[in-house]
């Protein structure tokens, strides 16, 4: 009976404490989480099982027992969750084995470069998660009314015979339909421009369906930033500004965070 | 479908907190803890760590709760407004 190695994150060995274990509790409800040195980098880790947390366990589990799945994924999200907020951590993906402790300070070593451009990149700085929505009704409202193309196609239409109206007016909504779909996309990656200029980088997700958000309205931008701490007020507060000026026209925000830099520490290049 | 929280007036920025309550009842109707771990869920969602019907049951679950909790907290004010 052997025992796999967890990995939760990787924190410079600066900061690394002095207390261990630390007074967190392991993935499998009751062993110990605590801390392996390798040179600069620390590993934050617990020790689970071997058999009962075999790579066929695992992958069974997370395919067929959604209350494992949610229990365990909520497990590790809240203790990187913790961790982030003490250290500078590089947080890694759930379900990170290792097989010993050789395998575990071998992958330190060998991304160790990246590793610690990563701990400079993210010292001191947060990951906010910034969705956009557009309540598409009140949007082609707006567009219909403001938009020069659309105008002058309204003002040509009139002009035309009854006849050729109908066939002209089903073209109209064509073109509404394009113009609002240009407008959503220009507005969104103005904002996410902007947004960029509040942080040291930024980056775009994909959007979620409505039948993922449940919401009536699109989400039309889904970007995560990173942040200098001391100037996270300022981006909120842009976003609240954004929030005040375009909610008549359709447009919701919702931010999200300091989340652990999940987006801004891939060191697998 | 039930409407979901994030359709209900809630907070334009949410910040993350560590989950601070671990008693049963308050994690179970807690409205801050229920919200933590509803958009905690949308993260494990985002990053791809649970699949779309394991995400949609279990912010069910959560709103489902939220609901409760609002409506308890609901009948609370009630109460102490009723003794006033």
């Amino acid at each position: 009976m052997g025992s796999y190695l967890y990995l939760y994150g990787l924190i410079p060995t600066g900061e690394a404490p002095e207390q261990n274990p630390l007074p967190l509790t392991g993935f499998d409800g009751s062993g110990e989480i605590f801390t392996i040195p390798v040179g600069n980098i620390t590993a934050i880790v617990c020790e689970l099982d071997a058999d009962a947390y075999s790579e066929d366990v695992i992958k069974d589990k997370t395919n067929n027992d959604m209350e494992w799945l949610q229990e365990k994924a909520f497990h590790h999200h809240e203790t990187v969750l913790k961790l982030a907020k003490q250290y500078t951590l590089i947080p890694l993906k759930f379900c990170t084995l290792y097989r010993s402790r050789e395998s575990l300070e071998e992958s330190v070593q060998s991304h160790k470069e990246n590793m610690l451009d990563i701990f400079k990149l993210i010292a001191g700085n947060e990951e906010w998660n910034v969705k956009m929505y557009c309540d598409e009704k009140a949007l082609k409202e707006q567009v219909s009314e403001t938009n020069p193309a659309i105008e002058a196609k309204r003002a040509e239409i009139s002009e035309l015979p009854k006849g050729r109206q109908f066939f002209e007016k089903k073209k109209l909504d064509k073109l509404i339909e394009k113009e609002l779909e240009e407008e959503k996309n220009k507005v969104s990656e103005r904002i996410h421009a902007q947004l960029k200029e509040f942080s040291l980088m930024g980056s775009v997700k994909r959007t979620w369906s409505k039948d993922v958000t449940g919401r009536q309205d699109n989400m039309t931008w889904n970007g995560v930033y990173l942040v200098p701490g001391s100037g996270v007020e300022e981006f909120l507060l842009q976003i609240q500004q954004y929030e005040k000026e375009m909610k008549e026209t359709g447009w919701r925000f919702e931010a999200t965070g300091p989340w652990p830099a999940y987006h801004f520490s891939s060191f697998s290049k | 479908m039930i409407h979901k929280l994030v359709s209900a007036p809630i907070n334009l920025v949410i910040k993350i907190a560590e989950k601070v309550k671990e008693e049963a009842d308050k994690e179970l109707y807690d409205l801050p803890t229920i919200q933590q771990k509803l958009i905690q869920l949308q993260m494990m969602y985002e990053l791809g760590e649970i699949p779309d019907e394991a995400y949609k049951a279990k912010e069910e679950e959560l709103i489902l709760r939220y609901e409760t909790a609002k409506r308890m907290e609901l009948e609370q004010w009630e109460q102490m407004t009723k003794k006033k």
